[in-house]
């Protein structure tokens, strides 16, 4: 034990002693360490963001959409989830889900798209979102003041929105909106509530840059058309959602009239697998990295192989001193791999420093949000720490080899 | 193993050096007993081997044939890892060259035998700081070598060869680089030690320091040619006192 310290003394005196060239080997290390551990944080931030973005849509939440990419090709990202385009989902979907599915509990269809909406001389474009009197619960999203549209609204296809928050301040700016009427693609609309901020979405989308609207309005008035984006439900229970998705999608093969061996025209997706997809997609991004990581602590591993070399070189002589007065093979091969993972492990904190400060400026100074947990550290660390001792064993085995009479006459 | 007394038995070694093709034969048949707490000097002339002589006797390298029995232990029999454990506590050599630490200050030079000793040591510094005493160095301890001269180099290569208690000490010619006053301090040292019960070899190119010595071993051609008995041992101490300090000439 006193002769490991002593050894990690020796190894830091001639880390100093060499300032120049110990840091230039380290850099190859510093790089690696740095590059893995920023984009780590940077790849874990992201994912947590739109994890959690995908959470607060709704828990239990299941979404219905047309068309079937999975059954084609196979899923590639998020993006893919809106893809396909043969059949509709219509009215007649809503219903018989409403009528048959008993894992359950509510049911909203859902239309896109966007529109421009005035109040006196202000506008703004933003979102708008169609659903009946639940699609807002089903979204998790919470009210600030007025009310919601009822049943009626929706059967009725009143002119009534609830708008949010970027939408309050661009049109209203001090005003009540609360029962104003607005202009929405130049049709008259009154204002009956307002939606509790949600701040931007992991993408820096802004999430209440929104208008919802009952979908039957949003159908006759605004786009004239009678197909859905999109239905969502929710099951009873956390755990009857594969059940439920099952079940959804018995009733719509039987309510759409698909033949046993035909592939579904709709695909039906829970929460957890839409989380399954994002974590396929960040596995990729860490298989990626990984990649890179390793090709770069080659190179800086080959840089340290490189320096050791040079060093016991040098201090051969030195080598001959120590084996002349008692020291063992042993002692010298220890001295020597303990001076090149020393060597590496201070490359990886000082790469682990460089890759802090490139996510405090990420963080600072873009819409990314990164975060840095001890996992990629220690990974880091270890990897480090293992080609040291990976890079080191060679040179350290030249050392401990020297025959001290040799080593003592060496110039 | 009955040692008869004798620390040091070498019976019929020879070393040949082969470098390529060529093998150079450095000693041809050595015979040679060295009792404990004797104080030897081994002359000769250059390449008569000598220093090869001295590295085999301090277990820096071996033999090509022949046997050499240190303290009773058959060294040709010995593996590497315990060479060096008997270099560490049996034997303090010391160097023309010095081969001190250039990077290291005095105490951790003195201190380099007592890190690769195995056994455990509770006054470890103690004993440095006695070693470094003992030659006279204490106001030196924090200073790198490069600040020190010669003569002061190779008293702490001495303090070093010390701070073990090894009961041999080798001296392969300490005071070659050396002027003759700082020689006859370093055979001070040396004479002191073996009054102390030190066994010393000394080898060295001038009958002015062998004849400190109780015992002259003359090396010729890789042969033992003969040895003398010293009939008035010199006395550095008495030398000292009579030589004219370097202030009082100028
Ligand atoms: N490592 C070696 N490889 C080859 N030959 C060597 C080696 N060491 C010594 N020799 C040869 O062995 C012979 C004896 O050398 P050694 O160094 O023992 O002489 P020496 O008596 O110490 O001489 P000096 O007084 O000059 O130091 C010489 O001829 C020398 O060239
Ligand atoms: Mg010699």
């Amino acid at each position: 034990m006193r002769r490991l310290t002593e050894n990690i003394k020796i190894a830091f005196r001639s880390l100093f002693l060499n300032k120049t060239r110990s840091f230039l080997t380290m850099l190859g290390i510093i790089i690696g360490v740095g590059a893995v551990v920023a984009m780590l944080s940077i790849g874990t931030g992201a994912q947590d963001s739109v994890i959690s973005s995908v959470q607060d849509i709704g828990s239990n939440l299941i979404i219905i959409t047309p068309g079937n990419p999975e059954e084609g090709d196979q899923v590639m990202g998020p993006q893919m989830m809106f893809a396909g385009d043969t059949a509709e989902l219509d009215e007649e979907d809503v219903r018989a889900i409403e009528r048959d599915a008993e894992l359950i509990t509510e049911v909203s269809p859902v239309v896109f798209g966007s529109a421009v909406v005035s109040y006196l001389n202000r506008n703004t474009q933003p979102q708008v979102f169609g659903s009946n009197e639940k699609g807002m619960q089903l979204y998790n999203v919470e009210l600030e003041k007025g009310k919601f549209y009822s049943k009626g609204d929706v059967s009725s296809s009143a002119n009534i929105t609830v708008i949010g928050q970027t939408v309050v301040k661009k049109l209203f700016n001090n005003i009540e909106p609360v029962g104003k009427i607005i202009k929405i693609n130049g049709q008259n609309f009154r204002v009956i509530g307002t939606l509790k901020s949600r701040g931007t979405d992991s993408f820096g989308n802004d999430q209440d840059n929104i208008i919802t609207i009952p979908v039957t309005t949003v159908q006759t008035k605004l786009y004239g058309s009678s197909s859905y984006d999109m239905i969502l439900t929710q099951s009873i229970s956390e755990e009857s959602i594969d059940e439920a998705t099952e079940e959804i999608k018995d009733i719509l093969r039987r309510s759409r009239d698909i033949r046993i061996g035909e592939k579904n025209d709709f695909s039906v997706r829970s929460q957890t697998q839409i989380l399954d997809i994002i974590s396929t997609i960040t596995n990729i991004f860490t298989v990626v990295i990984a990649g890179i990581a390793s090709i770069s602590l080659l190179v800086g591993g080959i840089g340290i192989m490189n320096i050791m070399l040079v060093s016991v070189t040098e201090r051969t002589r030195e080598i001959g001193i120590r084996k002349a007065i008692g020291a063992t093979n042993r002692d010298i091969l220890i001295q020597f791999l303990v001076e090149s993972i020393v060597l590496s492990i201070t490359g990886g904190i000082f790469g682990i420093l460089f890759a802090v400060l490139i996510s405090v400026i990420i963080n600072n100074f873009t819409v990314l949000e990164t975060s840095i947990s001890t996992f990629p550290i220690l990974i880091a660390l270890s990897f480090s720490t293992v080609v040291g001792l990976f890079f080191g064993i060679y040179p350290a085995m030249r050392a401990a080899r020297l025959n001290p009479i040799d080593a003592l006459r060496y110039e | 193993m009955d040692n008869d007394g004798f620390i040091i038995k070498i019976r019929k070694m020879k070393k040949i050096y082969s470098i390529g093709r060529i093998s150079v034969p450095a000693l041809k048949g050595i015979d040679l007993d060295i009792k404990s707490g004797e104080l030897i000097a081994v002359m000769g002339p250059s390449g008569s081997g000598k220093s090869t002589l001295m590295n085999i006797i301090g277990v820096l390298d071996t033999p090509t044939s022949g046997s050499y029995f240190l303290d009773g232990v058959d060294v040709g029999k010995v593996k590497d890892n315990e060479l060096a454990v008997i270099r560490n506590k049996k034997i303090g050599f010391v160097f023309q060259t010095f081969n001190l630490l250039s990077r290291v200050n005095l105490f951790g030079n003195v201190e380099l035998p007592l890190i690769y000793s195995r056994e455990r040591l509770r006054d470890k510094k103690q004993k440095i700081l006695e070693a470094i005493d003992s030659v006279g160095l204490t106001d030196w301890i924090r200073h790198k070598p490069n600040e020190l001269s010669g003569g002061e180099k190779q008293r702490v290569a001495i303090a070093r060869a010390l701070v073990n208690q090894p009961s041999i000490i080798l001296a392969d010619e300490p005071t070659g680089n050396l002027d003759s006053r700082t020689g006859e301090e370093i055979m001070g040292i040396f004479q002191r030690l073996n009054r102390e019960g030190k066994t010393i070899v000394v080898v060295t190119h001038e009958m002015a320091i062998a004849r400190h010595t109780r015992r002259i071993i003359f090396l010729k051609d890789g042969r033992i040619s003969g040895q003398e008995m010293v009939g008035n041992q010199l006395s550095a101490e008495e030398i000292l006192e009579k030589m004219p300090k370097l202030d009082d000439v100028i």
